[in-house]
């Protein structure tokens, strides 16, 4: 059976013109901290949706925020850090990702205890599952200013997603992102979900083609081996051993689109996932393909706001996946 | 791509590399391509690797 449905809430949007990771990391804060959500409707840390996000400063300068989730039965944590100069020990990354002063990187964290240092090998302490980072954005860096960050949420999953200059958006997407849709030990956490992360990656930014191509840089779901490359998996369930995930691939290439219903309704299409290459890993939970849109844009059935939408432009339509309200 | 693979890729990134420390459970012993490199299998989940005075250089998680 499966698990309960999850609402995506969006927060906002924030920007700034610096280029260090901890402006970045500032940009992030308002929106992880607000006390509402865009539609104005009240945002309270710890219940419905809403994460509790704590900030790490260094001598005032913020280098990491990590986020707790309003539920769920395995101490989740989701964990992004950034800094001028890196840190000693280095941060634990995520094959094959490395560290860089120029983005952000982020890191899911289970069976979690006390947060201790965004570099420890365990930044959650001994005992707890430690993914390591992969790059979530590209772009702290002069001349590719201003950086607008937007936030969504849901009460197990979160979606971040960074534009610089308004274009070249990329997307992390982390926590309980997929329901097996089975109980079966080796398929699912003991809470019966699967926990893992997304990001587009630092080398390129969200295609236009991002759901009719499975290529290794800019698509949704994808996974690419080598550095700055788009990165998707998730933790082996009871294990800290961390499995690749790729998108199963049902459109016709030469389709290559959602198309809309003869009423003009908007489909929404569960988006499956196989993990490690070689096994169905579950469903993409309340994330689905949809026809194509904007980035940015909300979906409406009446006065009621349906769903986010996820894309490459905020400019014109290209192809798009649905964060389900 | 294989634990060495992956490895090997982060040692071609940091050609300081000296030393290899690496999780028992990956089953990598030696890494071909980087003969220098001198490979320590220890007991925890993840690789770091050291240059020659022994100074952290980075620290990964393998995928698969």
């Amino acid at each position: 059976m499966s698990l309960t449905a999850l609402s995506h809430q969006y927060v906002g949007q924030s920007t700034t013109t610096a280029v260090t990771a901890a402006a970045q990391l500032d940009a992030l804060w308002t929106l992880l901290t607000a006390t509402t959500y865009f539609d104005g409707t009240t945002r309270t840390p710890g219940s419905g949706n809403a994460w509790t996000w704590a900030r790490y400063q260094n001598a005032g300068v913020t280098e990491a925020v990590y986020g707790t989730p309003p539920t769920g039965s395995v101490a989740q944590r989701v964990l992004i850090a950034g800094y001028a100069s890196a840190p000693t020990p280095a941060i634990t990354m995520l094959a094959p990702d490395t560290a860089q002063t120029t983005t952000l990187h982020m890191g899911v964290s289970l069976n979690s205890g006390q947060f201790t240092t965004y570099n420890a090998a365990l930044p959650f302490g001994a005992g707890s599952r430690w993914s390591g980072y992969w790059r979530l954005s590209g772009g702290v860096s002069a001349g590719v200013t201003p950086t607008d960050w937007r936030y969504y949420e849901t009460a197990e999953t979160v979606v971040l997603v960074c534009s610089v200059q308004s274009t070249n958006h990329r997307v992390g997407h982390a926590g309980a992102i997929i329901d097996p849709e089975t109980p079966d030990a080796v398929d699912a956490e003991t809470d019966g979900r699967v926990y893992g992360m997304y990001v587009t990656g630092s080398n390129s930014a969200m295609a236009n083609s991002m759901l009719s191509s499975v290529a290794a840089q800019g698509n949704w779901y994808a996974h690419g081996g080598l550095v700055g490359y788009t990165h998707s998996g998730m933790f082996s369930p009871g294990t800290s051993g961390f499995l690749t995930l790729t998108r199963a691939n049902f459109l016709n290439t030469s389709i290559a689109h959602v198309l809309l219903s003869s009423t003009g309704r908007s489909p929404r299409w569960p988006m499956l996932l196989n993990r490690g290459g070689s096994n169905f890993a579950g469903r993409l939970r309340e994330v689905t393909w949809t026809p194509d849109a904007p980035l940015g844009s909300g979906l409406v059935a009446g006065l009621t706001t349906v769903g986010y939408r996820i894309s490459s432009s905020t400019a014109f339509s290209s192809e798009t996946v649905l964060l389900v309200r | 791509m294989t634990y060495t693979q992956q490895i090997e890729q982060y040692v071609a990134a940091y050609p300081e590399t000296a030393r290899a420390w690496l999780p028992e459970t990956c089953g990598v012993t030696t890494l071909p391509a980087f003969p220098h490199v001198v490979v320590y299998v220890w007991t925890d989940d993840f690789c770091e690797l050291e240059d020659v005075d022994g100074a952290d250089i980075a620290r990964f998680r393998l995928v698969g």
